[in-house]
């Protein structure tokens, strides 16, 4: 069966309608309901592939409370009651199984849709423009780096009111002290410009005006990410814990953390939806992975999985912001209105945080807490780069070239002794030996996923050269041809000159470039 | 559905984020007695209006200047009346310009100076004792017993030159604090009898 779930059916049927085609080998009904509901990994079909493999080969565990709820179309999210406390009867049949979990991904998807992207983007869409208003926060927020002291009166009639609300609202709960609102207006502006010596306050709330922009939270923080922190970034995203797990489903192809930073990297600087798709897969894998629990299957339950992680991941895209040493440039459209409800969300996490601990504002909060990202890899300076190019050079025309790029993204290369012989000829002064990597190679392997094929462009002018040579003298003619793109560190080939030229010449054919 | 008035104020305050103000948003529609409590919250004067700020711009305990603090042999167990208590901070690199003004705030009264409050009484940041690479302010406890807050201000000299004592006039200091030129740093202290 092929084709898509017809769109009229209730989403349980058209659950059942993917699940049964799953089962019989056939992805694309499942994919598109879940593209359909808002599941942007499922937009891309590789991502959607190894999401439904992972489905098919490690099944979740319903029972029959969750084939229950399938039936209510109406989201049962703030409906905990409507979630039988006594166990059902584990379901068996593969196909249900399937059901269940399309049909609830399906509805958790729509809810992350409207919820996380289209009432975000309707926010956004009627947010307050005021352009005096508008003018003067963009003033203010162009001072806080410089000259904070000189919109302290505006900035604390600007916006105190709107944090002592947000702040006031959480602390009522409990009876706030009667000096609260007393230290609100008067610690408002002192809040907002500590703690001086990591990210201050002011930075994480001007992250969160960051992060109502057009498209949800997620795309309009990932919008502001530069092109150099993605590196940094990406190893974050791809180093530990069930992050680790959901790149090793989402880049089965590539072996080593820093192999797949570099793909996650590329991937994310070429597409601004690229991290929420990952973070998508990541959501739905954690889900797969819960619902081992017929427990977790409580659509609350769910729910609060799928809100930690997105919530984690909007906090560490803020912190990351908020951290970068040169603040990205603010809209100035709305820009009071979102000010004002930024200060709102920042102050009303930071009385969530005060719970029980007198409400105070002195505390160095950990709301947004400073980004403490790894350092991201070093980058090859021009000599370590002429060294790089020689060495390839040499791979290719001892004829490595195919297990060159293989063991790049896989770290394997089918046992071949010759090539692992080459890689020992690797210049000492790129082999850096650490936890995990004994060998020292994964630095060169993670720069060359990032640059072989830039390289061996580089190289074409040499290949042709080489494969125009005149048959005699053969030896040395090469010898010469090679000699200014050389680098001492890296042996010269020898021995069999003339398969050198059967090797550049194969390797221009992979290029897709002709012999002259 | 049941919702808090926890809830209901953020809602009110435009503080909820969209999901969350939305479901508030079809309850409330849905619901007159719900649409009572918010109405019964507005009137019951929600949001809060905010008090003005005192005039001394000094920051809440743990804000301000860096170091501020207690000594530790005072804290916990309280400061008896009579008892001399030390305030920490850390020095500025110009200390040796600078002097000390001493305030203190009792429960929701405004700030008052307590030194100088004559010519006499005026303290170079030079006469103070260094303990650890920090200036030590010592200070008597006074009435009344209960939870006081002090704070320590470090103006350079040439401000309180510029400052009249009797009757004091503050302002040109505070303009200065305001202007975030001032060293300055609030401690809580707890006296009992």
């Amino acid at each position: 069966m092929t084709g898509r779930p017809h769109a009229a059916l209730p989403r349980h049927l058209q659950a059942e309608v993917a699940a049964r085609a799953l089962h019989q080998g056939d992805w694309e009904p499942a994919r598109h309901l879940l593209a359909h509901a808002g599941w942007r990994c499922a937009l891309d079909p590789a991502l959607a592939d190894r999401l439904l493999t992972w489905l098919c080969h490690h099944p979740p565990r319903p029972d029959t409370r969750a084939w229950a709820v399938l039936e209510d179309e109406s989201p049962l999210l703030g409906r905990p009651e409507a979630w039988p406390s006594a166990p059902g009867t584990p379901l068996g049949a593969p196909v249900a199984v399937l059901t269940c979990a399309l049909s609830t991904l399906a509805m958790l998807g729509a809810q992350v849709e409207h919820q996380d992207r289209h009432l975000w983007a309707t926010r956004w869409a009627q947010i307050d423009r005021h352009e005096a208003r508008d003018a003067a926060t963009h003033r203010m927020w162009a001072a806080w780096p410089t000259a904070p002291f000189s919109i302290m009166a505006a900035w604390e009639k600007a916006f105190a009111p709107d944090a002592a609300a947000a702040f006031l609202a959480i602390a009522e709960e409990r009876g706030a002290r009667p000096d609260l609102r007393r230290e609100l207006a008067e610690g408002f502006f002192f809040r907002c410009l500590e703690p001086a010596t990591s990210t201050p306050v002011w930075r994480r709330i001007y992250a969160r005006v960051l992060e109502s922009g057009p498209g949800g939270p997620i795309a309009a923080l990932t919008r502001h990410i530069p092109d150099g922190a993605w590196p940094a970034l990406a190893l974050a995203m791809v180093s530990q814990g069930t992050r680790a797990a959901t790149a090793r489903v989402a880049l089965p192809g590539l072996e080593g953390v820093r192999v797949r930073a570099e793909a996650v990297a590329a991937r994310c600087r070429a597409d601004v939806g690229g991290l929420e798709a990952l973070l998508d897969l990541h959501v739905a894998l954690r889900l797969l992975e819960t619902w081992q629990d017929p427990e977790a299957w409580a659509p609350e339950a769910s729910w609060r999985v799928v809100a930690q992680n997105r919530g984690r991941a909007r906090g560490r895209l803020r912190a990351v912001l908020a951290s970068l040493p040169t603040p990205p440039p603010l809209d100035p459209h709305g820009l009071h209105a979102a000010t004002r409800f930024a200060v709102r969300r920042f102050f009303h996490d930071l009385a969530l945080e005060q719970r029980g601990l007198g409400f105070s504002l002195g505390t160095t909060p950990s709301v947004d807490p400073p980004c403490t990202l790894n350092a991201p890899p070093e980058t090859l300076g021009a000599e370590a780069e002429r060294m790089l190019r020689a060495f390839v050079l040499r791979g290719v025309l001892l004829g490595h070239l195919p297990h060159l790029r293989t063991w790049v993204s896989t770290r394997q290369a089918e046992g071949r002794t010759a090539f692992y012989r080459y890689l020992e000829d690797l210049p000492a002064v790129l082999v850096v030996p650490q936890p995990g990597d004994r060998a020292g190679r994964e630095g060169v392997r993670a720069a060359l996923y990032r640059q072989l094929e830039t390289l061996l462009e580089a190289l074409i002018p040499v290949l042709r050269t080489l494969t125009a040579l005149p048959p005699v003298g053969l030896a040395a003619a090469i010898r010469q041809t090679l000699l200014p793109h050389w680098h001492s560190a890296v042996p010269l080939p020898s021995g069999r000159t003339h398969t050198f030229i059967a090797h550049a010449a194969a390797a221009l054919r992979s290029l897709e470039v002709e012999a002259p | 559905m049941s919702i808090s008035d926890t809830a209901l104020r953020l809602f009110l305050t435009d503080t909820l984020e969209p999901g969350p103000a939305e479901a508030i948003r079809r309850a409330v529609a849905h619901s007159p007695a719900l649409q009572r409590r918010l109405d019964d919250l507005q009137s019951a004067g929600w949001p809060p209006a905010l008090p003005r700020p005192d005039p001394w711009r000094v920051p809440p305990v743990g804000l301000g200047w860096s170091g501020a603090a207690v000594s530790p042999g005072t804290l916990g167990g309280g400061v008896h009346l009579g008892d001399v208590w030390r305030i920490h901070i850390e020095a500025p690199p110009d200390a040796h310009q600078r002097e000390v003004v001493l305030l203190q705030r009792l429960a929701d009264g405004p700030w008052t100076v307590v030194s100088p409050t004559t010519a006499d009484e005026r303290t170079p940041v030079d006469l103070l004792e260094v303990e650890a690479g920090r200036l030590c302010v010592d200070c008597l406890a006074r009435p009344p017993v209960g939870p006081q807050r002090w704070a320590l201000a470090l103006p350079t000299c040439a401000l309180v030159d510029a400052t009249p004592l009797d009757p004091p006039d503050w302002s040109v200091l505070q303009a200065a604090v305001d202007a975030g030129e001032v060293p300055l740093a609030a401690v809580d202290i707890e006296v009992e009898p």
